[in-house]
């Protein structure tokens, strides 16, 4: 375990300072992102406490769970934790409560993908993983330089992004989520962008208006109805055209390095859009 | 008996022309704006064009006025008879847990994964029988010896109610991941309005017009109390089953195809009784109007006003609903 830097002073995404004596040997991961995180940086032996939710990599499922989004406070206390791991927004309604119990907390709160660099350079620097949490982060910073270096593309594809498909509305990735940022270092364009931040409702005929290339969803393709059937959603040059996308939600809206794999797919997706 | 503030065939002609105007503005109106001359000539030009815009006005804005319309003739006529039947200014067409028992329905269904089975009925079917079990089990609970105590019978409706909300609740809470669109559902929407949900409404609409026209005698003599009517000849245990099964088929119909939407249902029938009359062959027609007008209304608000997003219209019909209302009471008291 490379100790060295500790005692050490980190500063969460609210720029508040936590001083770390030596690396913590009993952390508490409230989201799954961040137990994918820790887990990913090497820090997967220091943690004694997950949710429900973290199931990826298989080690996390077997650790002892201290809720789901709704975190069980008085089992994360059981748990002794010498760092609690927290989402700014996911956990909101918590952070006052395990502050109160003067838990050492890092709060995170990434809705980019520069955020997601941030997020794993931080936990690195908590956990004394540096050197592998630089070269995560590096990578996710390479992927947007190489994308200012490379020339413009001719085309870019309209891509829409959506939770579900049927009923409508569709719930969609507008801005401040890392699918945003995908699409465009994928090549394409976010076509509910401006409509609203996170996931939102977007009206069919704002989607039949600006009409998708693209359509890529997180339902498994199984539970995927034939859209080409449907009324409203058959004119969309996406399902007309044959560019209906069945992903793996979890490549996608988890802060985590498998967000690499998701943009590899988003990149081929377009690709093929591209080449029409 | 409140006495009408105009005659019926005024009452009928600004009703017609509030519809027309109302219809009109709302094909015009939503995320893009659609001139009347456009409307007009989309109309004409037929459903079958694969032109944006008449698909816009065609699946997507015609089947949502014809849906919001019908959702708003049911509620209010549901309304009507539970307010006539209850003699309670407060009754409205959820007190007897329907609304409730649809909500359990879908959430599970939702949470099931049950959104994309039989063409996207999944959801609707499972609200609309569970709303229909749940006042079956009121009536059950609420019958003694085949009599219905009409405070007994709203009393229970109330408490199964709330023990059906903390069943949605408890699925909630255990739901996580698909909690919002589960929200989204139980605040009332149109969003998901096509064609054939507007065929399987119908035939319910035109029941319950039907219907409450049959019953209009005995709600009518029910008002003076359930022993007057009864020496009025009016069979009134008959009539409680009848006005209670024709008032929650109506309410499953509408919520099982558009989410609980409150509000309509509680003050439509009151604005219809003050300002077209008391009596109930006329309010047949007047609270259906009156209904379907501010539902259609709400929901051309819905889905413009926040465009390219949409806000859930049950947020609308409360937000325009009770000023006018109050406004109404207000009036009267003066008067």
């Amino acid at each position: 375990m490379p100790a060295g830097g500790f005692p050490r002073r980190v500063a969460d995404f609210r720029a508040k300072s936590l001083w770390l004596q030596k690396p913590p040997q009993r952390i508490v991961s409230l989201t799954p992102g961040t137990t994918e995180v820790l887990f990913a940086i090497g820090a997967g032996k220091q943690v004694v406490g997950v949710t429900h939710y973290c199931d990826y990599p298989p080690e996390a499922k077997r650790l002892p769970k201290v809720g789901d989004v709704r975190v069980n406070v008085e089992a994360v206390v059981a748990r002794q934790p010498d760092l609690v791991v927290a989402d700014g927004l996911l956990n909101r309604r918590f952070i006052p409560t395990l502050e109160r119990l003067k838990l050492p907390l890092l709060v995170v709160e990434p809705k980019s993908w520069r955020d997601v660099a941030r997020l794993i350079r931080l936990l690195a620097q908590a956990t004394g993983h540096d050197q592998k949490g630089d070269a995560l982060a590096r990578a996710f910073e390479q992927s947007e330089r190489s994308l200012r270096s490379a020339p413009a593309p001719a085309i870019r594809p309209s891509v829409l992004f959506t939770l579900n498909v049927h009923p409508l509305p569709m719930w969609v990735a507008g801005r401040d989520v890392f699918v945003d940022d995908m699409i465009r270092l994928a090549g394409g364009r976010n076509i509910a962008a401006d409509g609203g931040v996170n996931y939102y409702p977007l009206s069919a005929e704002a989607i039949l208006q600006r009409n998708p290339d693209i359509l890529i969803t997180t339902v498994p393709q199984d539970r995927l109805p034939p859209l080409h059937e449907h009324p409203v959603l058959k004119q969309l040059t996406a399902v007309r055209e044959h560019r209906v996308y069945s992903v793996d939600a979890n490549l996608f809206v988890r802060p985590t390095p498998r967000l690499l794999q998701g943009l590899q797919v988003l990149k081929t997706i377009i690709a093929e859009a591209q080449r029409g | 008996m409140i006495k009408p503030r105009i005659r019926w065939w005024s009452a009928a002609a600004l009703l017609t022309l509030l519809g027309v105007i109302t219809a009109m503005t709302a094909m015009c109106l939503g995320s893009e704006w659609l001139s009347p001359q456009r409307v007009w000539y989309l109309l004409q030009a037929g459903s079958q064009s694969d032109d944006g815009a008449s698909v816009i006005l065609w699946q997507l804005r015609l089947p949502r006025i014809a849906l919001a319309a019908l959702v708003g003739v049911l509620l209010s006529i549901s309304g009507v008879i539970l307010q006539g039947l209850l003699r309670n200014d407060l009754a409205d067409p959820y007190t007897i847990g329907v609304s409730s028992g649809a909500a359990l329905g879908a959430s599970a269904a939702v949470l099931a994964g049950w959104e994309a089975r039989w063409h996207g009925f999944g959801v609707p079917l499972a609200a609309f029988v569970c709303a229909i079990l749940a006042t079956m089990l009121v009536l059950l609970v609420a019958r003694r010896n085949g009599v219905l105590r009409v405070s007994v019978f709203l009393l229970t409706g109330i408490v199964v109610g709330s023990f059906m909300w903390a069943g949605v609740t408890l699925m909630l809470t255990l739901a996580g991941a698909d909690v919002a669109r589960v929200l989204f559902w139980l605040m009332g929407s149109f969003a998901d309005a096509e064609w054939t949900r507007v065929r399987l409404l119908l035939p319910f609409a035109v029941v319950a017009v039907a219907g409450l026209r049959a019953m209009a005698y005995g709600l009518n003599a029910f008002a003076l109390g359930e022993e007057s009517a009864a020496h009025l000849g009016v069979e009134v245990e008959r009539l409680k089953r009848w006005a209670i099964v024709l008032a929650a088929l109506c309410t499953a119909a509408a919520v099982s195809v558009s989410g609980i939407i409150g509000f309509v249902g509680l003050v439509v029938p009151h604005i219809a009784r003050r300002l077209f009359g008391a009596d109930h062959r006329h309010l047949v027609l007047s609270a259906a109007a009156l209904g379907a007008i501010l539902m259609v209304w709400a929901d051309t608000l819905a889905r413009s006003v926040a465009r390219p997003t949409e806000i859930p219209v049950g947020v609308i019909t409360a937000l325009i609903g009770s000023p006018f209302f109050i406004t109404l009471l207000r009036r009267e008291r003066l008067s």
